[in-house]
């Protein structure tokens, strides 16, 4: 495995996400998978199956955590009882890293339990590293945080969505979860360019890589995690891969899964980049 | 010098108020452009255009998915009562309880604590009412045993290994992921035909013991007859095996010699079911 970013995390291979749908499949014919990525909510507040599975799986497969209710860019007090569960689940399982995602879910208590998209501003940019800073030092480890699909732009954003995550990395001394998905979802909702998206991303600190489909209704796109990866979310890919080199690859797909032989031969598309990458340096 | 977040929170909590207004975005703009709004914003000095969507338009993405993600989940939840009321009023039920009991949790496995409280005592419009929120208590339950703590089972040598003269003196710590109800409604049979899908009548009102619990990771419901209910209720809240027999033999409407013929069985299977976590012998 190389290791190509400044912690030293490994390049796990190619992922999946834990799905219940694909428990049975999983414990009956522990199939060669490189590493799995679960949603860490769903094995929170829970001593019934979902964790009965998941110490199984844990034990023969590297586990990544990646959730969604961190609410990192919330204004709403830091919720500590939260992280404690994160931090106590990511010893169980042995988690290689943990994430979530740039945004906030809910405000003055009430949760939506959505993505939602921050303004990029020097005081929301003040506001977000702190926290960052915050609850690493909580969790004792560096926050590995994705990018969004976002479905609108504030007026009083003053800075590139890139530049933000960039200097938000930087500050904060935090990790990057690279969704390529995502970054062909935003692009296309706000008319942006790809490849300056992906130029300005430092590379160094980006440990993951996402793939997922998504659905477009013509005038924006969803990220459904429905589907297979489109070309032009291949191509950001190849191009990530160029920047970059190999990295953890982790396929999302979350709506009318299909079996789980198709999810796996979705990602493992994946290798002829990793192959070309390696080519590329063996020469 | 402390840093003023004040006017990213009253940006937030417009968002959050236009996206979760349960008439839609549209609505949402035009309660939180009143002057008594909390976090009053323009719309379109506020949130750009695209080259294909207005603000409005670009809002609304987020508020179609903020009813349509709380549906998706209850109606996992709730498959009974979802069949009872159609799809339709179904999803105004819950657009109508989330309005009322918004998540204030990080995980959605709370989101629906409320409901059949909510549509016991707040939908009485509803039609086949007291029948639906019967439902919802027991598929509500189902929730709760799923995720319930783990406590290893008593083994069946711990209760074998018992002397006859100790055991009117034991206690028994119950499998915390176990729910005992008492219902108006015979709900269980229709809960299986609509699993099943088959039909069946609403069955008319009548008292029912419905014990709800988690074995080798699955979670079961049973119908249970009234002696067995009235035993496994008084052992739940800590009465010795002694006590229980004797409170419930005096209760009215018991058939005392029921329970002594079946108690040997009951006490085997519900061993088997995973009942019981644990067990004191009281000393004199």
């Amino acid at each position: 495995m190389s290791v190509k970013n400044r912690w030293g995390f490994p390049d796990l291979g190619l992922g999946l996400g834990l799905r219940t749908v694909h428990f049975n499949h999983i414990l009956e014919h522990w199939p060669q998978v490189d590493w799995f990525e679960i949603m860490s909510e769903n094995f929170m507040d829970t001593e019934g199956n979902p964790v009965h599975v998941l110490d199984q799986i844990a034990e023969r497969y590297p586990i990544v955590m990646h959730g969604v209710s961190m609410s990192i860019g919330s204004t709403d007090p830091i919720d500590f009882d939260y992280l404690g569960k994160l931090k106590a689940l990511a010893e169980r399982v042995n988690a290689h890293w943990l994430g979530d995602h740039v945004c906030w879910t809910g405000v003055h208590g009430k949760n939506g339990h959505d993505l939602y998209p921050l303004p990029y501003n020097e005081k929301s940019l003040a506001f977000l590293v702190d926290r960052i800073r915050t609850v690493q030092d909580f969790l004792e480890r560096p926050l590995i945080l994705e990018n969004p699909s976002t479905y609108l732009t504030f007026a009083n954003s003053t800075m590139a969505e890139e530049e933000f995550l960039a200097r938000m990395a930087e500050e904060s001394d935090c990790g990057l979860l690279l969704d390529v998905n995502n970054v062909y979802v935003t692009c296309r909702n706000h008319g942006l360019d790809s490849q300056a998206y992906l130029e300005a991303i430092p590379y160094d600190r980006v440990v993951q890589i996402h793939l997922a489909g998504h659905t477009d209704k013509g005038t924006h796109c969803i990220d459904t995690h429905n589907g297979r990866v489109i070309d032009p979310v291949w191509d950001l890919y190849a191009e990530v891969h160029r920047r970059a080199g190999n990295r953890a690859t982790l396929l999302e797909w979350d709506a009318d899964i299909p079996s789980f032989e198709e999810v796996h031969a979705e990602v493992l598309k994946a290798a002829q980049f990793r192959h070309m990458t390696e080519l590329r340096h063996a020469s | 010098m402390p840093r003023d977040d004040s006017r990213l929170e009253s940006l937030e909590q417009w968002l959050y108020e236009v996206i979760s207004h349960p008439e839609g975005a549209k609505a949402g703009v035009e309660a939180s452009s009143r002057q008594d709004s909390p976090a009053a914003y323009d719309l379109e000095q506020t949130v750009l255009p695209s080259d294909q969507l207005t603000p409005l338009e670009r809002i609304s993405v987020y508020a179609d998915m903020y009813f349509w993600r709380f549906i998706e989940i209850m109606s996992g939840e709730y498959p009974t009562v979802q069949h009872l009321l159609g799809e339709e009023l179904f999803e105004q039920v819950v657009r109508d309880y989330v309005t009322r009991y918004p998540s204030t949790y990080y995980n959605l496995n709370r989101l629906s604590i409320k409901f059949p409280h909510y549509l016991e005592k707040e939908a009485a419009d509803l039609p086949h009412q007291p029948f639906v929120a019967a439902i919802a208590t027991v598929e509500r339950v189902m929730e709760d045993a799923f995720d319930d703590p783990y406590r290893e089972k008593i083994s069946p040598d711990a209760i074998q290994g018992i002397p006859g003269e100790k055991w009117t003196d034991i206690r028994l710590q119950f499998n915390p992921a176990l729910y005992l109800l008492e219902l108006e409604y015979p709900v269980n049979d229709y809960m299986t035909a609509v699993y099943e899908n088959r039909h069946m009548d609403i069955p008319q009102a009548q008292k029912a013991f419905v014990v709800v619990y988690r074995c080798n990771y699955t979670v079961w419901r049973e119908d249970l007859d009234y002696e067995s209910y009235l035993l496994l209720s008084r052992l739940k809240d800590g009465e010795s095996l002694g006590e229980a027999l004797e409170n419930c033999t005096q209760q009215e409407g018991v058939d005392a010699d029921k329970i002594t013929a079946s108690l040997g069985e009951w006490f085997q299977q519900w061993t088997a079911q995973e009942f019981f976590c644990g067990l004191e012998i009281d000393s004199d």
